[in-house]
């Protein structure tokens, strides 16, 4: 075998976001770029990738009238495509792993498009617009009200740039994204039935309050309810609350705290209304009352912006949505708010942690979470909510193939799909004698890996059903 | 011996032409399994060519017997077209009704774009070669698109491999002079898919030589080499009916989709009173490479020269001509055909001949002598008259009237759950699968279990994360997908059937195979 001298991992070459419609005549070929990244790259070389994308969607297009182009490997790189709106193209270029070997003196690249997932990663780039969209809203309605279609395209332009000149920075390593991340799947906190009670009671905070149209709650970064929100809404409120609120209790920069809100709790350095100021968006405009953001949802079956307010209570985050065509909260609004809810939220979260650390000091008997326990993974289809032990901050317990092979597994579930797929059960054996046992059934999918060369078919059919029935006891996976 | 002093110096660089799963080197054959293709870049730059150097060793020994000139292949050339034109009577004729569609747009014909496979061959120049479905010439403007984008993507140091959209992969292969194309419907993988590729490439050769074929295009870029292939699209239709896109209801897929070929089922001492007739006649002949005997697209019988063997892909390609020959039946025949993994810069001639008029088994003798007609012709003879003789011809005969193997059946037949499987030795590309039956009678159900075995294989042979074992419980069936180190199984059951049931009846089923080990597999091929 020729000597490993060097492997890269699998990383970002390109992004970019384009529309042929832009391009009325020959020599705007320019035009119909309206991102890429990285930025620092000859103009031609953007016109001529965004040609081939363009080419090689109007090649697949001879055979399928579905417009659904979703991918082109080549030797070097594996592009995705996705179409989020008529005529708008997102194509996300991965350049694949490279591992550099020594054979007979000579160095020799092997490229291995083979390990990439599409799947994993076209599910990335959906996310990349999904979350645009959370924020700004669709392509389409951005710069409506302008008539020179120009000066539309330019704002467009803006917004894709200002967001995603930050977002590409923070996406999580390439190398590293797996199944979970292909699910856009939310882990919900499992609570007993009185205290998930009293959470959802703060959804009636919209009697009181008849501007807010829905609540959110979560602790520490697991829901505890969700409201009426989409699985896929949700799920970027989620990445967003833990990416730029959560994540910034460390690193207070960007954060700006209610100055008349003192904060009385030493656990969480945040209590109250949290603003939190987007880049080039109020920077700078120290006015005093900044606006609250703008996000945007469908809670109607439409997608509508709202004014999203979040309030924090010790481990407690609640998402507050008002409707965005109102004039904006005022600060008598906030406090209002405050005062009424501040010492129900708190007790809330003070017993939320005194259930969690009686169940943490229950568990310490067995700990499912060490090496060789067997992991599993469960998922809802619907509601997009997860239960795992997948060790997922330390990824090389589980080896990559395995992971892999799970996603490969896992069947995407669409929109369309409103029948179950089949009862299915599967079990497989890699060569590196892992076990991954699956089963579907009524909108779930179930997983058990087990590391075990010496197991047969039935010993392993057997342990995956231990665990099934020991796991497999959660009531809000399972009656929600 | 001259010719073997000559051959042992070559032995080293020869072996890859031996099974496919023998391979000299030393990496496991699963993870081999499909990195064929850069076997065949590899050898093209190595550009040997045993068959000269077989001639060479020949014509030191007997040198006024032959003066293989330059020009030779040529001559060959032009009657490998002359041959393919000659037996060209099973030619295809859905698209002769050309007059019809002078003017047809495929492009907007939804017939034509919803067909389960297309398959496009073209020169690097953009020259239409070759569609499966439609006149390739009224295609020009969809070829010239293959063109720029394989181009365009190798203008940057890269090369295009596939293109996946809603519900179809687009395989590429670019080969040579050659770019083949692979768009397909079906569950069969893009590594699948340019297996098949490879066998079409195969098939060209096979025709043309490479370095004839290279020469040509050299000579012209934009040469049309449907001149010199014409008269042979037949062999490329066969070749690809060969799947769930045919209107065939038969196995001829799974051995493509295995690198395998299939045995002929014998009694042993048939098969060795076979083989042992043709070695007592042929081991005299000079310059006979390969002796092969078939029956019903199924290997009777292979005998070779020492230290040279036929890799599964030329035994496909030897299979599909005579599969697609129908003139062989009534007469002997003498043509030159290149088998591309054995020598793809060379012909060999074949006296190609069925053993008798009763008896359906075809005899080709594979020599590098172009002369060699009548001694081969001889040697046919008396194979024949020795098989007669000793009641073999009788034994194949019988074999060939049931409508499946008896015993095979048998035991199918005492595992009446199970529905269909594959089992491939780990030592041998061979094949063995029992006939179709009940629910896989129809081609819509066929196409399911391709699509089945398709999702297996794959999933077995995955280059980076193969796997072991599968067991999955589908909703109209049980499948089972086994490697171990000597073997792979692939299993369909009934779906109500239970694992310990499953497990039960492989058991049984893999003891009966290696008890009945000899009638259905070929250990090793003889020399002469």
């Amino acid at each position: 075998m020729a000597k490993l001298l060097q492997r890269v991992e699998v990383n970002l070459r390109s992004f970019y976001v384009f529309n042929s419609s832009y391009c009325k005549r020959e020599g705007e070929e320019d035009k119909k770029v309206l991102f890429y990244h990285p930025n620092d790259i000859e103009l031609n070389t953007k016109i001529k990738d965004v040609g081939l994308s363009e080419a090689i969607i109007h090649f697949t297009g001879t055979f399928t009238s579905d417009d659904d182009c979703q991918a082109l490997h080549t030797q070097k790189t594996t592009q995705l495509f996705y179409q989020p709106e008529d005529k708008y193209w997102m194509v996300l270029v991965l350049n694949v792993p490279k591992e550099v070997r020594l054979k007979d003196g000579v160095e020799v690249a092997d490229y291995r498009g083979a390990e990439i997932c599409d799947r994993i990663y076209r599910a990335i780039l959906k996310q990349c617009y999904q979350m645009f969209r959370f924020l700004n809203g669709t392509f389409n309605c951005i710069g409506w009200e302008e008539q020179n279609l120009d000066q539309r395209r330019e704002l467009l332009c803006q917004k894709l740039q200002a967001f995603y000149d930050k977002y590409l920075t923070t996406l999580k390593d390439l190398a590293h994204c797996d199944i979970v991340d292909m699910l856009h799947s939310i882990q919900y906190m499992p609570l007993d039935k009185s205290l998930f009670l009293r959470a959802q009671n703060f959804r009636m905070l919209s009697e009181a309050f008849p501007s807010i149209k829905e609540t959110v709650m979560l602790y520490q970064e697991q829901i505890l309810c969700g409201g009426r929100l989409l699985p896929e809404d949700l799920y970027c409120l989620h990445s967003y609350i833990v990416k730029n609120v959560l994540k910034d209790d460390a690193n207070s920069s960007t954060i700006a705290v209610s100055p008349s809100l003192k904060r009385s709790i030493s656990e969480s350095p945040f209590d109250g209304f949290v603003r939190a100021q987007l880049a080039g968006e109020g920077d700078g405009q120290d006015t005093g009352e900044e606006s609250p953001l703008k996000i945007y949802i469908s809670l109607e079956k439409k997608l509508m912006p709202y004014y999203m307010l979040i309030y924090r209570a010790l481990n407690i985050t609640l998402c507050l949505f008002i409707d965005a065509e109102e004039p904006e909260p005022k600060q008598a609004f906030y406090d209002e708010l405050h005062a009424y809810m501040a010492s129900q939220l708190k007790a809330l979260a003070r017993d939320v942690a005194s259930e969690l650390a009686k169940e943490a000091a229950g568990a310490t008997g067995h700990d499912s979470s060490s090496e060789s326990a067997p992991k599993y993974l469960f998922i809802n289809e619907q509601s997009l909510q997860h239960h795992s032990n997948l060790p997922r901050l330390v990824p090389q317990t589980i080896p990559r193939n395995v992971m892999s092979i799970i996603a490969d597994l896992s069947h995407p579930f669409d929109k369309s799909g409103l029948d179950s797929s089949p009862a299915e059960e599967l079990q497989v054996k890699t060569t590196n004698d892992y076990w991954i046992v699956k089963r579907c059934c009524n909108f779930r999918q179930y997983y058990v890996i087990l590391c075990n060369s010496k197991a047969t078919l039935l010993d392993v059919t057997q342990e995956a059903r231990r665990i099934f029935e020991q796991e497999l006891t959660d009531d809000v996976f399972f009656d929600k | 011996m001259d010719i073997e002093r000559s051959l042992s110096v070559d032995t080293n660089s020869t072996c890859e032409f031996l099974d496919a799963e023998g391979d000299s080197e030393i990496n496991d054959s699963e993870t081999n399994f499909y990195q064929e293709a850069d076997h065949d870049q590899e050898a093209e730059i190595q550009n040997h060519s045993i068959i000269s150097e077989l001639r060479d060793g020949l014509e030191t020994q007997n040198a006024t017997a032959l003066s293989p000139e330059p020009g030779q292949s040529k001559q060959l050339a032009a009657s490998a077209e002359s041959l393919a034109l000659s037996t060209s009577t099973s030619a295809k004729t859905e698209d002769s009704n050309s007059a019809l569609d002078e003017e047809h747009d495929y492009l907007h014909d939804s017939v034509w774009r919803g067909q389960k496979k297309h398959i496009f061959i073209l020169s690097e120049a953009g020259k239409p070669i070759f569609s499966l479905h439609g006149k390739e010439d009224k295609l020009a403007t969809l070829f010239g698109v293959i063109q720029a984008l394989v181009s365009f993507v190798q203008h940057s140091q890269d090369a295009i491999t596939s293109i996946h959209a809603g519900g179809i992969k687009i395989a590429f292969m670019h080969r040579g002079s050659l770019i083949l194309v692979a768009a397909s419907r079906s569950n069969m993988s893009v590594q699948q898919l340019q297996l098949q590729l490879g066998d079409v490439y195969n098939q060209i050769l096979s025709i043309l030589t490479y370095s004839e074929m290279n020469k040509n295009f050299e000579k012209r870029k934009n040469l049309d080499l449907r001149r010199l292939l014409s008269g042979s699209e037949r062999l490329f239709y066969n070749l690809l009916a060969n799947d769930g896109c045919s209107t065939k209801v038969s196995n001829n897929v799974f051995t493509f989709l295995t690198n395998s070929i299939r045995v002929f089922p014998l009694p042993t001492t048939v098969r060795s009173q076979i083989t042992s007739a043709i070695q007592s006649n042929c081991s005299k002949i000079k310059n006979l490479v390969f002796a092969v005997l078939i029956a019903n697209n199924k290997l009777i019988s292979l005998v070779r020269l020492k230290a040279y063997s036929i890799h599964p892909a030329d035994l496909r390609l030897i299979f599909n001509l005579v599969e697609c020959s129908e003139s062989f039946k009534s007469s002997e025949n003498w043509s030159p055909i290149c088998l591309p993994r054995f020598d793809k810069n060379g012909f060999l001639h074949a006296y190609v001949s069925y053993l008798a008029d009763d008896c359906q088994a075809c005899l080709l003798l594979l020599s590098v002598d172009r002369d060699g007609f009548f001694e081969l012709k001889d040697a046919k003879v008396k194979i024949t008259e020795k098989l007669k003789r000793n009641h073999c011809l009788e034994a194949v005969n019988e074999e060939l009237k049931q409508p499946f193997n008896v015993k095979l059946y048998q035991q199918v037949v005492g595992i009446p759950e199970m529905r269909h499987f594959l089992y491939k030795p780990k030592s041998t590309a061979q094949l063995l699968c029992p006939m179709l039956r009940h629910p896989y009678k129809s081609l819509a159900e066929l196409d399911r279990l391709e699509a089945i075995y398709c999702d297996l294989l794959h999933r077995i042979h995955n280059s980076v994360r193969p796997l072991k074992l599968i067991y999955e419980v589908k909703e109209s069936e049980v499948v089972l997908a086994w490697a171990t180190g000597t073997y792979e199984l692939y299993a369909v059951f009934e779906p109500v059937v239970d694992k310990a049931t499953v497990i039960k009846y492989v058991d049984k089923l893999i003891k009966w195979i290696e008890k009945e080990y000899d009638v259905y597999f070929i250990r090793n091929h003889a020399t002469f």
